[in-house]
């Protein structure tokens, strides 16, 4: 029974639903013209039973929820159940030259790819590895940029230790919008914005 | 209240021969087993290390926090101690404690970094916790070797897992309740989740309008297959009462419900497996797969895979698997009698096949489906086993 009752979604971690919010569009719009609704409305009710239901199983299953955690039990399934329309990349970079780079711009070149994801030929396996790819999830998704310091850190460290000749390392975590359907494309132009940089640190060998 | 009080402890009190939970034993501890060396030897074992250790982010120390927090020679030894639990287990030998110490390992460095986990680590943890508490080592086992005659153990922490499984697949499709997986939206979550850089296995060519329609059938497909995971508790039903009326009763059992939609599911996750890095998530789905076997079906396959050698002859489904009209080999020593003087508890007295269990309410898997029903007759699987 707490099995059954700690898998029923808790909403707790999803967006307050409004008009406003970019996604409405896509998966609420169609819902509020079936049911014949303006969207005003329909984003109210939404939200109203979004905080509603928040409550109520907090209090109600929250018990459960901690008794499973205790087991090691919980139940939490909500796998892919938000596409990520805006993935990221996630790049390190090293600065061969003992020589400092002078001009981001003009240095950009002399950064050299070594692994990331996807993947490069350094470390391919730890890159490749879930764990990694779940860490770098979700710091992109929810823009918890303070650690991926130590992550930064970690990869760089182990790529001084790799190669002596490495002076510098430079994590950087690209987003952009994937590619749209082409049910999409087809029927509404939606200018593609370029890459973000969401994140870049530079890492000097401590000597 | 008091008839389905007793129903509810009939079921929960009905045994069976250990072969399932052996197979789920088997698929957990392997699982396991390649999970953590994978870990050790792709060095992502760091996320399991504190920050302060050398490592990335780890914070829930667990049991570790005893003797000295995540330091990286803590999380070794704790490696290695799970490592060895886990292949124990696998083989089964000490099965309830290396079920334990499995347990203990896992759970302690999977869910010692919250941001480095996956549902692949909830579904093996899971799991980990029936096997232990189940007598999962009375079959395939080692431990089994040693100990003489047949056992019958509790069925219900088999019935646990296909809760387990039904309640994964519910959950999944309640919290995929949006347009990107549902009708009426925009069906585009899977072309989304192929396009993104951070699961893909390998940079793969998804493009054009044939593959953007094939995605928004998969879409659906998987949202309808997800949350429609109930039908499998109600075909489950209909297998265990197949002499009671009822059109739909009639319909589930002849078109064996229960295996057509364990073949989609593995499909699908074989496709993800494919496709995307989910971990352990395969692993642990197929290990709750197994417990959806009854173990009259497992006995028939393993002696079908000896009889033709290597060669892996698969049931075509449950209705052509054969149990009490099997192989003598199977029904001596397991369904009969324990000590040769009478049918064990739970065994068939008819010949028949079927467990006093299976004549209970619900979730008696291994109702005979050659000799229970009209609609089984037929079945190819049942005159071959008498021939």
């Amino acid at each position: 029974m707490a099995v059954v009752l700690a898998a029923i979604p808790s909403m707790s971690s999803t967006h307050p639903i409004a008009v406003t919010d970019p996604q409405f569009a896509s998966e609420m719009h169609p819902w509020a013209k079936f049911l014949g609704v303006s969207d005003e409305a329909f984003a109210g009710d939404a939200e109203r039973l979004r905080t509603d239901w928040i409550e109520v199983h907090d209090r109600l299953i929250g018990p459960f929820e901690r008794y499973l955690a205790l087991l090691g039990a919980q139940q939490p399934w909500g796998m892919f159940s938000s596409p990520n329309r805006s993935p990221s990349r996630f790049m390190l970079e090293v600065w061969p030259s003992p020589k400092a780079p002078t001009n981001e711009a003009a240095s950009q070149d002399q950064w050299r790819f070594l692994s990331g994801l996807p993947p490069g030929g350094w470390r391919g396996s730890f890159f490749e590895s879930e764990r990694t790819r779940s860490v770098l999830n979700k710091i992109t998704r929810y823009n918890l940029w303070s650690l991926a310091d130590p992550f930064c850190l970690y990869v760089a460290r182990k790529a001084f230790r790799d190669d002596r000749m490495v002076e510098r390392a430079r994590c950087t975590f690209v987003s952009e919008p994937a590619s749209s359907p082409p049910w999409r494309t087809a029927t509404e132009a939606i200018p593609k914005p370029g890459p973000h940089v969401d994140y870049r640190r530079v890492v000097e060998r401590d000597r | 209240m008091r008839l389905i009080w007793l129903r509810w402890v009939a079921l929960l009190d009905t045994r069976e021969t250990p072969e399932s939970l052996a197979a789920v034993r088997i698929v957990v501890g392997a699982t396991v087993l390649l999970t953590l060396a994978h870990a050790w030897w792709s060095g992502a074992a760091a996320f399991w290390v504190a920050t302060a250790h050398g490592g990335v982010g780890a914070s829930e120390p667990g049991v570790l926090d005893l003797f000295g927090g995540l330091t990286e020679r803590n999380v070794d030894a704790l490696l290695v101690v799970g490592l060895a639990a886990s292949a124990l287990l696998t083989v089964g030998r000490c099965t309830r404690a290396a079920a334990l110490v499995t347990w203990v390992c896992f759970r302690t460095l999977a869910f010692s970094n919250p941001l480095s986990g996956g549902s692949g680590d909830n579904v093996v943890s899971n799991v980990l916790l029936i096997v232990l508490l189940s007598g999962s080592g009375r079959a395939w086992s080692l431990d089994a070797l040693r100990i003489p005659g047949s056992a019958m153990v509790s069925a219900w922490p088999r019935y646990l897992a296909i809760g387990q499984l039904v309640t994964i697949y519910l959950s999944a499709g309640w919290h995929k309740a949006s347009g990107a997986w549902m009708p009426f939206g925009s069906l585009d979550a899977i072309w989304y989740v192929v396009h993104n850089p951070i699961w893909l296995r390998r940079t793969l060519f998804f493009d054009g309008d044939v593959i953007g329609r094939l995605s928004q059938l998969a879409t659906f497909t998987t949202w309808l297959f997800e949350i429609s995971s109930p039908l499998l508790l109600l075909a489950f039903y209909f297998r265990a009462t197949p002499q009671r009326p009822g059109l739909l009763r009639r319909w589930f059992n002849r078109w064996d419900f229960r295996a057509n939609y364990l073949v989609v599911g593995f499909c699908l996750h074989l496709g993800i497996e494919l496709i995307l890095e989910v971990g352990a998530f395969f692993g642990g789905m197929m290990a709750l797969y197994a417990a959806c076997f009854h173990p009259d079906e497992l006995r028939a396959l393993a002696s079908r895979v000896r009889r033709h050698g290597c060669r892996p002859l698969l049931p075509q489904s449950s209705s052509t698997t054969p149990n009490a009209t099997g192989p003598r080999s199977f029904r001596r020593g397991h369904a009969g009698s324990r000590n040769g003087t009478g049918p064990a508890r739970g065994a068939s007295t008819d010949g028949s096949g079927a467990t006093s269990g299976d004549r209970g309410i619900g979730m008696g898997l291994g109702r005979n489906p050659c000799g229970a029903s009209q609609n089984y007759h037929a079945s190819k699987g049942c005159a071959q086993e008498r021939v």
